[in-house]
């Protein structure tokens, strides 16, 4: 009897291509893992960053604070001292024109030149507050 | 030979739509990693402009506190140089000092409106 219908055999079925599909499924497998990898590593390094600018920005305010406490008592204890100053010079001014004594009138003068030498002095020390991006705003032209 | 073209194309068909898969997802990770990036940039601004604005209100107070202390040491001494009578080079003196902080309030109140312009922009 004549076969009509051809024998299948082992090397009639397409193993090569099922042997490439395989390979091409695990290696999207491996492809989708890494990409997810990336993904993951990039949003952590993101976040990382963030983290670190935000305490950045906290210290950065912190010394900014610091700095401008320290500023602010400076301001008011050289105006405290200067007005003492003005005070002693207000005092010692009408008794110039009291005074009878050249000398004593003379003493009293330099005293008080003095004095408006130390205001002048104090005036001058007046140093600038210093945050980084605002050079020499408080500081004298 | 047919099952071998059938599986030829049926690899191919597979490959290309696991790419296109593949494509897609890196896309759609960007888009993620996009949003992400501006959402922190967004709080980042946020914050900094917050602080900017509490550093220029403490450098504003300074301003005006120095310049009203300055200002009462003006009126000080100019109630001194009118009520009391004085000689010619102590009244030189005093007025001389007078215009010394008169410039110096003059430089400070300058300081102050460039510096609230600049904070107003």
């Amino acid at each position: 009897m004549k076969n009509i219908i051809t024998k299948g055999t082992v090397s009639n079925l397409p193993i090569a291509n099922i042997g490439s599909v395989v390979t091409t499924i695990l290696n999207h497998s491996r492809v989708m893992k890494q990409i997810e990898t990336e993904y993951q590593y990039a949003s952590q390094k993101m976040q990382e960053e963030y983290a670190y600018r935000t305490r950045e920005l906290k210290s950065n305010l912190k010394a900014f604070t610091i700095l401008a406490n320290e500023h602010s008592k400076k301001i008011k204890y050289a105006h405290r001292e200067r007005m003492q100053i003005l005070e002693i010079v207000s005092t010692l001014l009408p008794q110039i024109s009291q005074c009878g004594d050249a000398t004593t009138k003379q003493i009293l003068g330099d005293s008080i030149k003095q004095l408006l030498d130390n205001h002048s002095e104090s005036l001058r020390d007046n140093t600038a507050l210093l945050p980084s991006n605002q050079p020499n705003l408080l500081g004298r032209a | 030979m047919l099952p071998y073209i059938i599986g030829a194309v049926a690899t191919l068909g597979i490959g290309a739509l696991l790419k296109s898969s593949q494509d897609s997802t890196k896309a759609q990770y960007a888009r993620r990693l996009d949003s992400e990036h501006s959402r922190y940039q967004q709080r980042l601004d946020r914050r900094e402009a917050k602080i900017e604005a509490q550093k220029r209100s403490k450098i504003l107070s300074l301003l005006l506190m120095e310049i009203k202390g300055l200002e009462k040491e003006y009126g000080n001494l100019l109630s001194m140089l009118t009520a009391t009578d004085i000689n010619s080079s102590m009244h030189i003196d005093i007025s001389y000092k007078l215009e010394e902080l008169d410039r110096l309030i003059y430089d400070k109140k300058s300081r102050l409106e460039i510096f609230t312009k600049q904070s107003l922009k």
